[in-house]
């Protein structure tokens, strides 16, 4: 069975070669392996890979392509306030003809479909922080650093923090970074990008934003200023000394938006027709169908590979495979691990699979009358096999954790975080058994909350858990539940959750999560023991990295023993690709459709 | 029935319907507020309480259930049914999108239905209790004998996965169109064919269907005549039926073929407690089920002066 | 969604009752059952018999996990006689949940059916009996029902009360309540003109009286052919419900909950679906052919052909 499969990491390593191989042919093989050299050169003149791929292949999506029904639908978007440019845009009766001044080549690139299970209802990228939303924004947006996930190991995952709207950046001293933007980068709209749009983009969420914003301004709370320097210079300023910065810059809440386009629409209109300096263009909305984007030909990295995008939206697992397997989309989103062998014997199809920077985790509510003892969560956590988990359910492809550590705080961007001697969460039944028999636990039915499909294995993973807790004699029982996580938090008693890595550092994972101004304190659980506060708080503004290193293991130690929660294992996020698209999934939620990430092949 | 009793039975029917739309909407209403609030969905698990309630606020949900109650009435008198909450943008707006794929998706389940319903139902009268009119009942009921996401995803391993003949999902051109109005016909066929059989059975037993035969004219002719007469009865009310149930019904069918209609939308809002977008659907339902209603109605009293009879 | 409710279409006129009232022959249809008919039932009853027999019938425990046995085949398809009908994805035995789920499927279905039964014949009997305000006052509570979309009534009453086994029976209740109260009705009134009504009336006789001695018979027959046709809309609801994720809840297994979980399996561990999928098919095309036939027995003008 799977568990006598190859991991699907050699699928994508042999993709990455791939990749190599046919960048050797062109001059973008220089940025790559500037890349591995861990030079931090001006990359991302891979534009001619993008240039050259011709749309032989892609004809037969001309026939599917009048199908947007929706010249209708395009012009009710545009009356939520787009520019007068994006009207253009969008109310064009051909979806091929586009503004494109281009030359010939711009006009016969193919077009990419990618099924996904469902997309955002906006497009603002600091409202839309999910999976969802983050998957599709990544093509509108850039931000001022990236990082090298193509040259990651295992590919996929991030490496070093390479320039992308900022061309080079110095730390002036612990406290301010100076960052210099890439000179004519123009936005959708045809808007030159400048320091003012950095400075407000950051403005927006940081200071006193609404409340739509309020959750993405954790991200990067360290930042207490944005300076505009000149035209192109921007300084960053942070109260106290944050060794992240650079890192915090290349995630989450940091995609540039255009002060004046923002200004002139409003935050609604905004999300409604959004506009950036990404590769791909804004052209439709269609909730619950499709999101169309169009190539932005005037892209500072190049021409891009593909003339439009379409997201399509095919909530059902079967006809997302369907449409994969018989070529009406390229490449298909979230197939889980049990749909991933009908996908290897199909032709022109193949899997490629990454384990994400994210572990999914169990929360317990330390408030609720069943759960406040702390030996009852200790044993809880014992009792689950974590092993047979990623064995039997995972097919060996999820990864177990040392604790709740991520591999990549040590790897190249890492800051020497990760302690590699800390032992894997134990698996102890026994000792469950004893410690629950110590706790006085009398019986009380305990419930675990899930949604029935937010999260790969969700519930089949809650399942076989509580079935686990059973077995050493706790009256557990499952409770799926359509809006699990949308409210009654006073009644969950236990719920599953993941924690992402955000920024390779226990900053931008751990304590994100579970320091103190989570909501984890503030309606699952208190500390005990004030230590794992006060070490977080210390951690955050120290950069020395082994009081750093120290004080993160501490609070691990504090955290295991007071059982708030649990990790379970490091997920797989596998996707459906037809061969001819080379195309590498990254650790992160978000899909990179940039050319060096893309090439479709006739 | 004389004009004016038709006029009194139209008004009767109209005030009886607004009285129903009231009803609902406000059942909905208070209903959909008490289930839950989109606040958590719209600001974060994470958000603090500060961020909740101004989010709160700024929906208009701090104010009470009745309060907001009188504000939403006071509106939608000037067809103002609020701006979706998912979606940013009118209610009226996000429905009436979905509404054309809706209609596309209802005439062609309809068509089949009455295509291969209809034929099939007079076939079975006319082998009564034999083993043909047995088998092709079982036909008719074959379509309906599972869940339609499980006939509906067969389907779309047949022809979109093995014999890649039509496309698996999505709503652009003609062919898109075929396994979701299969799927969503099953239902109606076999109901049609069931009407279809008991009113064929019922005409040839009548007298006059007796006398034509004694006439001599063959009984095939006479079949046809009267039956698509009567049939007109069992067309109308499976017509009523489809109509509703593609409407609010189909949100099965939609999700497995990603067809965008008003169903789907309806469950999408009520699980992200889109409160304006699921108020205004269930108003256009509404209307549309009550004016099927009246419609069957006045078509059951043009057709069949029995029933004017029978009824009140 | 549901089919169920719908099936009120298959409305009867009402039927004339003094031909109605030559019970006797109805018995010597009942002798010449059909094969097919005969089959339809042995297949009911048989169903019926597993699910009341469940514990007895099932190899093991149907919420069993074996997390290292997951997805294997039926017997004849690669499997063993372990698990004679395969495993699903948890490693649960698909014979043994197949045979608990005819329990929660019929079960669900036939209360649901009851409870909608009751309501609906209540309402039209009374709707029938007392025209003017109570009539209008019934028969606008079914014009709400009617244009109430039933997935938004489902999703906020699921979302309200829990997704319990009893929360689950009661929508189910009603969805179709008011097709049986328009036909209680409209049968009520027919017969209520016919001469031997009339004849009891002026006779004297109680209205309670008249309503059991001599509407009801009337009314039975065909509530209980409409009933069959629901009953199948029933059990494939309470499958629509587990797709939209508000169904049973694990680990309970249902037939329509194990089509759910399993639909995505069908290209892979197709067992999951399939078997089950049989299952809910055979119960409602026997109930759906018996309700036919039923039909075709006790409506005499189909009778005298």
């Amino acid at each position: 069975m799977e568990l006598d499969k190859p991991m699907k990491l050699d699928m994508s390593r042999r993709n990455l070669l791939r990749l190599f191989g046919l960048a050797a042919g062109s001059l973008a093989v220089s940025p790559l392996l500037a890349a591995c050299g861990g030079d931090d050169d001006d990359d991302d003149d891979s534009d001619d890979s993008g240039g050259e791929s011709s749309g032989s292949q892609f004809e037969p999506t001309a026939t599917t392509e009048p199908e947007s029904p929706a010249s209708t639908d395009a012009e009710e978007t545009d009356d939520e306030g787009a520019t007068e440019e994006q009207t253009e845009a969008s109310s064009e009766p051909g979806p091929t003809a586009t503004t494109a001044p281009a030359a010939d080549s711009a006009a016969d690139r193919p077009v990419l479909r990618v099924g996904v299970q469902g997309l955002p209802a906006g497009l603002d990228p600091y409202q839309e922080l999910s999976n969802v939303g983050t998957r599709v924004t990544y093509s509108l947006f850039d931000h001022l650093l990236e990082r090298d996930f193509i040259d990651g190991d295992p590919p996929g995952s991030g490496s070093e923090v390479l320039p992308m709207l900022a061309e080079s950046w110095e730390r002036e001293d612990d406290l301010t970074l100076v960052m210099n933007l890439r000179p004519g980068v123009t936005f959708h709209n045809g808007d030159p990008l400048t320091a003012e749009d950095i400075k407000f983009t950051f403005d927006r969420h940081l200071i006193d934003p609404v409340e739509e914003l309020v959750d993405a301004q954790g991200y990067i709370s360290t930042i207490s200023d944005v300076e505009v320097v000149d035209d192109l210079t921007v300084r960053f300023h942070t109260a106290k000394p944050d060794p992240l910065l650079e890192i915090r810059l290349t995630s989450w809440a940091t995609w540039i938006l255009p002060k004046a386009y923002h200004e002139e629409v409003g935050i609604e209109g905004f999300a409604a027709a959004p506009i950036g300096t990404g590769p791909y263009k804004f052209v439709e909305l269609r909730p619950d169908d499709a999101l169309v984007l169009e190539s932005h030909d005037g892209w500072w990295g190049g021409l891009p590979t593909a003339q439009r995008v379409e997201f399509r939206v095919i909530p059902e697992t079967a006809a997302r495979v369907a449409a994969l397997v018989s070529g009406e989309v390229d490449i298909i989103t979230n197939i889980d691990p049990d749909q991933v062998d009908s996908l290897d014997g199909a032709s022109d199809v193949e899997v490629r699979s990454v384990p994400l920077a994210n572990c999914h985790v169990i929360r317990y509510n330390t408030h609720h009358a069943t759960m406040e003892n702390k030996l009852l969560r200790q044993a809880l956590n014992l009792a689950i096999d974590r092993e047979l988990l990623v064995e039997a359910l995972w097919g060996g492809r999820a990864v177990l954790m040392r604790g709740h550590q991520f591999q990549e705080y040590s790897g190249p961007i890492g800051g020497d975080q990760f302690n590699d001697e800390r032992p894997y969460v134990p698996y102890d039944p026994d000792q469950a058994r004893e410690l629950l028999a110590e706790s006085g636990y009398d019986g009380a039915e305990i419930v675990y909350r899930t949604a029935p499909s937010y999260y790969t294995f969700g519930a089949e993973a809650a399942q076989a858990i509580v079935q686990m807790w059973q077995d050493i004699g706790v009256n557990a029982k499952v409770e799926i539940l359509e809006n699990a996580y949308a409210d009654g938090v006073e009644a969950i008693q236990v719920t599953n959750w993941s924690n992402s890595s955000f920024v390779a550092d226990p900053d931008g994972a751990f304590w994100l999560r579970w320091g103190e101004p989570t909501a984890s304190q503030r309606d699952f659980w208190t500390p005990e023991n004030p230590r794992f506060n006060e070490l977080g708080n210390m951690a955050r503004e120290t950069l020395d990295v082994e009081t750093r290193f120290d004080s993160y293991q501490e609070m691990l130690d504090i955290w295991e023993d007071e059982a708030p929660g649990t990790v379970l294992y490091i997920p797989i996020e596998n996707y459906g690709v037809r061969t001819n698209i080379d195309w590498l999934p990254y650790s992160f939620y978000y899909m990179d459709l940039r050319p060096k990430n893309l090439k479709i092949n006739g | 029935m004389g004009d004016d009793q038709m006029l009194g039975f139209a008004l009767r029917r109209l005030v009886r319907g607004i009285a129903t739309l009231w009803v609902v909407v406000t059942l909905v209403f208070f209903g959909l507020r008490l289930q839950g609030d989109p606040v958590t969905l719209l600001v974060g698990f994470e958000a603090s309480p500060e961020a909740y309630d101004a989010m709160r606020s700024k929906l208009g949900l701090d104010e009470s259930p009745v309060e907001q109650y009188v504000t939403f009435l006071s509106l939608i008198v000037h067809g103002d049914f609020g701006d979706s909450i998912r979606e940013r943008r009118p209610a009226t707006e996000v429905v009436f999108d979905r509404l054309a794929a809706t209609a596309r998706l209802a005439t062609a389940a309809l068509a089949l239905t009455l295509l291969i319903g209809i034929p099939l139902g007079v076939l079975a009268a006319k082998y009564h209790n034999t083993a043909t009119d047995r088998g092709l009942m079982a036909i008719a009921f074959l379509g309906q004998s599972t869940p339609d996401f499980f006939s509906g995803i067969l389907l779309i391993l047949t022809f979109s996965l093995w014999l890649t003949v039509l496309p698996s999902s999505g709503s652009g051109s003609l062919t898109h169109l075929i396994m979701p109005a299969v799927t969503l016909a099953f239902g109606g066929i076999a109901r049609m064919s069931r009407l279809t059989r008991s009113s064929v059975l019922e005409v040839l037993n009548e007298d006059y269907i007796r006398t034509a035969r004694a006439k001599g004219l063959s009984e095939w002719t006479v079949t046809v005549q009267h039956v698509l007469r009567n049939a007109s009865i069992p067309l109308l009310t499976v017509f009523g039926i489809q109509m509703g149930l593609a409407i609010s019904g189909a949100v099965v069918v939609e999700t497995v073929f990603a067809w965008p209609g008003v169903g789907r939308l309806v469950a999408n809002s009520v699980l992200t407690r889109d409160y304006p977008v699921i108020q205004f659907a269930v108003v256009v339902i509404a209307v549309s089920v009550v004016l099927t209603n009246f419609c069957i109605d006045l078509a059951y009293g043009a057709l069949d002066p029995r029933i004017r009879t029978g009824g009140r | 969604m549901s089919r169920a409710g719908s099936l009120a279409a298959d409305g009867f006129a009402p039927t004339d009752p003094v031909r109605q009232a030559r019970k006797t022959q109805r018995f010597r249809w009942l002798r010449t059952m059909p094969f097919i008919i005969r089959i339809c039932a042995l297949i009911l009853l048989g169903f019926v018999l597993v699910a009341l027999a469940a514990p007895v019938l099932a190899p093991v425990d149907p919420a069993d996990q074996d997390l290292l046995g997951r997805l294997q085949p039926p017997v004849g398809f690669g499997g063993s006689w372990d698990h004679p009908l395969g495993t699903d994805q948890l490693g649960r035995d698909v014979l043994s949940r197949t045979l608990y789920g005819a329990r929660v499927s019929l079960g669900v279905g036939l209360a649901g059916l009851v409870i909608g039964v009751t309501l609906g014949v209540l309402c039209g009997l009374i709707a029938g009996v007392r025209p003017g305000l109570v009539d209008d006052g019934l028969m606008f509570l079914v014009d709400v029902q009617l244009a109430l979309p039933f997935i938004v009534i489902a999703l906020i009453a699921i979302a309200l009360f829990g997704s319990t086994l009893t929360v689950l029976i009661i929508v189910m209740g009603f969805a179709g309540w008011e097709s049986y109260a328009r036909l209680t009705r409209g049968m009520v009134l027919g017969t209520r003109k016919s001469q031997y009504v009339l004849a009891a009336e002026a006779l004297g006789a109680s209205s309670t009286r008249i309503i059991s001695r001599h509407i009801m018979p009337n009314v039975i027959a065909p509530v209980i052919v409409l009933a069959t046709f629901l009953l199948t809309g029933l059990i494939l609801l309470e499958s629509t419900l587990s797709f939209l994720g508000i169904g049973v809840q694990p680990p309970t297994p249902s037939w329509g909950s194990m089509i759910g979980e399993g639909r995505d399996y069908l290209n892979t561990a197709w067992w999951m679906a399939v078997i089950p999928g049989v299952a809910i098919m055979l119960a409602t095309m026997s109930i759906s052919l018996l309700g036919d036939w039923l039909r075709d027995v006790l409506d005499p003008t189909v009778r005298s052909r």
